[in-house]
């Protein structure tokens, strides 16, 4: 770790639910943080808080007590427009399910982040272009995701959470719902770009994509116990 | 990537929502557009029906007219002639005049070459007491016809009393129980009752005539009178009043001339009565169009609302049944930072374009099918007749406006979203 500023930082996080059989501590006093190039990946059991670390570390979760920084910043200390406009400036997300837009092809999908505010449109879509080449999907530009094979589908999603080249990467189980030979080629393009200075944290039970990760962390019962 | 092109994808990949709403919204607007057409047709057929009526009534009129004056020039009136100082009202007010010019003017008109006139009554009459009885009559001096002396001396259409002689009104000799041959005290002379009256029913009840010159006499009017008659006045024109004051005032220029009672006058009224009676017609058609078109508009009142009330409804329904199928996608878009303002925006956007589309497609058919229901709905006249400029384009402008207003609830929803919640399920 050669850079002093971490990308990310977690200070004794919690959260917790009320749910009709009391509350549940989903975070329960969480403290991490991620160095530019760093891969951090979580498991541990179910429901012990590892979405829910994420929804919070990407600014979409405020939690009850304890602070996070993205880039020495808190976006929650922000209105609901700026924490929308940070996430959309400093985060990228890549979930199980993909969460494509079913009706927009996949050069639309990638480009959807324009939609947070004015940019520079031409600079933007010549990145989506270079990530879709890259992602080797330039084939594939007009075609709506029901088209598409799963293996392509998250890497279009992936394209798109990357568009606007954010510090910080958080994936739910990306390849949840891959095969092995699609789960490698998202893992190799994560690793990629923790090397290329931005941070990864990324939920799995995959213990091959674990191994893809930098360090591991062990949840249970919202505190990383290894 | 752009609002306006995720709304347009997103309408192309749920046409089915997307048609739903423009169809709510195509049949308010044709609701609208009929309505609106079948209560201008009224209004245009009211028009028309009460125009025809007053033209019929006009040309009718104007043809009574024009006989009635083609037939008045032939008929005899009746005129008086008056001193020019009377005031008209107080002769109308108490039955007579009050002011007096002098008798020389009959004899000045009978020795004068008129034509127009025929017979001339001079009379002098005062509402006086009746010292010897103590009531009021009214007491008029006749002279019977002063002969035109152009002419043959005509026979005396009115008796002239006699000197010494009283007529006696239905009232004055009922109540002092006279009959003719009487002998009766006026103004301390004595008379003898000549004639006893008919019930008339009017002042006449109460009148006693007697000569002229002893009334001048009692009264201490001598030479005086008040009023001249003349009967059967002829004229060769229409204009028949203005020739024969024309005629009389070169001869008497301090008179004034007023006709009276006379068959031209009542087919006058006639025509006037014809004319009212026509009018009540019109006020008539006039009233029953407009208690029709009240109906109508009642009916229209109670449509409208429920049309608009429903097909908002309608568009509301469908919006949230959109939202509720884009809730991934409204949790990614939040996600990845879009404002919950541009989602918003996106629902109202697609309802817009669903009300802008459902207007459109809904004037286009009243437009081009309007004339298929010319005949039924319309009584005839033609849609585009019916409707101006205004009436086309507002329902563009307020369609897509209401859409929204009936989106919105669904799309704040849609915008309320939380994405945390959402992606949890992942
Ligand atoms: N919005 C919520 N309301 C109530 N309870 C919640 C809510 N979000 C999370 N929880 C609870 O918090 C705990 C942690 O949930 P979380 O989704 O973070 O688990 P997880 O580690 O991601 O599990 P999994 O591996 O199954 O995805 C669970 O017990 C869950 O039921
Ligand atoms: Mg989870």
């Amino acid at each position: 770790m050669t850079d002093p500023s971490p990308v990310f930082t977690a200070d004794n996080l919690r959260k917790s639910f009320s749910t009709p059989r009391g509350p549940v501590k989903a975070v329960d006093g969480i403290s991490l943080e991620l160095a530019p190039s760093d891969f951090v990946a979580l498991h541990g059991p179910s429901g012990c808080g590892k979405s829910t670390l994420l929804l919070i570390a990407g600014a979409l979760l405020s939690p009850d007590e304890g602070t996070i920084r993205i880039d020495d910043a808190d976006p929650y200390a922000l209105d609901a427009n700026g924490r929308a406009a940070f996430r959309a400036a400093n985060v990228g997300f890549v979930f199980q399910q993909f969460h494509l837009i079913p009706f927009l092809d996949v050069l639309d999908n990638v480009l959807a982040p324009q939609l947070s505010g004015r940019e520079d449109r031409g600079a933007l879509r010549t990145r989506a272009l270079e990530l879709l080449e890259k992602f080797n999907l330039s084939h594939r530009l007009n075609h709506v995701p029901s088209a598409l094979s799963v293996g392509e589908q998250q890497r279009v999603a992936l394209a798109r959470a990357l568009l606007k080249s954010p510090r910080l990467l958080l994936a739910d189980e990306p390849t949840g719902n891959l095969d092995e030979e699609n789960a490698r080629v998202i893992m190799d393009h994560l690793s990629e770009f923790a090397k290329n200075r931005g941070a990864v944290l990324m939920v799995t039970h995959d213990p091959a994509a674990r191994a893809s990760a930098k360090r591991s962390l062990h949840l249970e019962a919202g505190r990383i116990t290894a | 990537m752009n609002l306006r092109r995720l709304v347009v994808r997103e309408i192309l990949h749920r046409k089915l929502n997307f048609a739903l709403s423009v169809l709510g919204v195509f049949l308010a607007v044709l609701c609208v557009i009929a309505t609106l057409g079948i209560l201008r047709a009224h209004d245009a057929q009211t028009d028309r029906i009460i125009g025809e009526m007053e033209v019929q009534t006009r040309d009718e009129m104007a043809k009574l007219e024009d006989e009635i004056r083609k037939s008045m020039k032939g008929l005899g009136f009746n005129i008086y002639i008056f001193p020019e100082d009377q005031e008209m009202s107080e002769v109308y007010a108490q039955g007579y005049a009050s002011k007096s010019m002098p008798e020389e003017y009959v004899n000045k008109l009978a020795s004068s070459d008129i034509v127009t006139v025929n017979h001339l009554l001079p009379s002098l009459t005062r509402k006086i007491k009746w010292p010897e009885k103590a009531r009021t009559v009214i007491l008029i001096g006749v002279r019977g016809e002063v002969p035109l002396a152009h002419r043959d001396p005509k026979a005396p259409l009115i008796d002239p009393v006699e000197e010494d002689k009283l007529v006696l009104g239905y009232e004055l000799h009922r109540s002092l129980d006279l009959a003719p041959g009487d002998t009766v005290e006026f103004m301390g002379e004595s008379f003898t009752v000549e004639k006893c009256h008919d019930e008339r029913g009017s002042k006449d009840d109460i009148t006693i005539w007697m000569n002229l010159g002893q009334c001048q006499e009692l009264l201490q009017m001598e030479g005086r009178i008040n009023a001249i008659q003349a009967l059967e006045c002829n004229c060769a024109t229409v204009d028949r009043l203005g020739e024969i004051r024309k005629e009389l005032l070169q001869i008497l220029p301090d008179t004034r001339i007023i006709e009276t009672g006379s068959t031209a006058l009542a087919r006058a009224e006639a025509r006037n009565t014809a004319q009212a009676t026509a009018e009540r017609q019109i006020a008539g058609k006039k009233q029953e169009r407009a208690r029709l078109r009240r109906e109508r508009e009642r009916f229209a009142g109670l449509l409208l609302p429920i049309v608009s009330v429903f097909s908002m409804a309608w568009i509301g329904m469908l919006t949230l049944t959109n939202v509720r199928e884009r809730i991934p996608e409204i949790g990614i878009l939040r996600a990845i930072g879009v404002k919950s303002r541009t989602v918003l925006t996106a629902f109202l956007g697609r309802a817009f374009v669903a009300g802008l589309t459902g207007a459109a497609l809904g004037l286009a058919l009243a437009f081009f099918a309007g004339p298929l229901f010319e005949e039924n709905f319309f009584q005839g006249h033609s849609i585009s007749s019916l409707l101006d400029a205004r009436d086309w384009w507002l329902p563009l402008l307020l369609a897509p406006l209401f859409a929204c207003l009936a989106a919105w609830l669904p799309s704040f929803h849609a915008a309320q979203q939380d994405p945390a919640v959402v992606l949890r399920h992942d």
